[in-house]
């Protein structure tokens, strides 16, 4: 797994670390489904009100899912690195979710 | 009888499904060779994009710019079904998955083309807002602050 090689901060640089080159932008998404049963159960329990489990759940999924295909990307070119990680959320879609991780691949030397 | 109703049907059912499949193939095509030519065109490294705000030094010559571009994109009528199809079942729609990613693509390559013409090597800051203008349209809007590197910082 990518994740286990690379640091990732939401920060601007890494703590104890220099930042020896900037690669770019590494971004990745996901748009998730729940499906009817849940969206049905979901429609429920918003009459009385509370978290809904099954859409906290699949959002967390998407986004550790997001999350590896931003790993991926920052492998690929060549990072040991991202700093300035970003979330985001969007709608895109009726029953659907989407999200979206993206920050700078960068290669880091402890200092 | 019998043929005449199987012919009917046919005409009725195969034309607006064939007409339905041909959208598809053609929609999927188009992005796959849309999504090509963006990824190629990404991979350069003249313009180096960036989301934060200090890792680059700036040449104090050359004063920043605020870049923006806007990519509206919207899924063909087959594919649509198959996501709307998609949200009953659960699980990932890829196609869109794959089409906001085209979208945000394209406007990181107008925000690079952009700087570019005007003559900086970096940008900035990037961010990304994503909204619904219409229903099953993906906006993307990516902005950032194009900026001259300096030469000496490396």
């Amino acid at each position: 797994m990518a994740k286990d090689r690379m640091m990732v901060v939401t920060t601007e640089t890494v703590p104890g670390h220099r930042i020896v080159e900037v690669l770019g932008l590494a971004r990745g998404n996901t748009i998730r489904a729940r499906h009817l049963g849940r969206d049905i159960m979901a429609g429920l329990k918003s009459m009385v009100g509370g978290e809904i489990k099954s859409y906290t759940e699949l959002l967390t999924s998407a986004r550790e899912e997001a999350l590896a295909r931003m790993l991926e990307e920052a492998e690929d070119l060549g990072a040991n690195a991202v700093v300035n990680l970003r979330f985001t959320t969007a709608s895109v879609m009726q029953g659907a979710a989407e999200l979206f991780a993206y920050g700078t691949a960068v290669r880091t030397e402890p200092e | 009888m019998h043929e005449i109703v199987l012919i009917l049907a046919s005409v009725m059912f195969g034309i607006p499904g064939g007409i339905f499949v041909l959208v598809a193939v053609q929609g999927k095509l188009r992005d796959r060779w849309r999504r090509q030519y963006v990824s190629q065109e990404l991979a350069r490294q003249d313009v180096l994009l960036v989301n934060t705000k200090r890792l680059l030094e700036a040449d104090p010559s050359r004063p920043p710019e605020v870049l923006a571009a806007t990519v509206v994109r919207c899924l063909d009528d087959a594919r649509h079904a198959l996501a709307i199809f998609r949200t009953k079942l659960g699980g990932e729609v890829r196609s869109l998955t794959a089409s906001t990613l085209l979208a945000r693509d394209e406007a990181m390559l107008r925000l690079k083309e952009q700087a570019r013409a005007a003559g900086f090597d970096a940008v900035l800051n990037i961010r990304f807002e994503t909204s619904q203008v219409l229903p099953m349209t993906v906006e993307v809007l990516a902005y950032g602050t194009g900026i001259l590197r300096r030469r000496d910082a490396s």
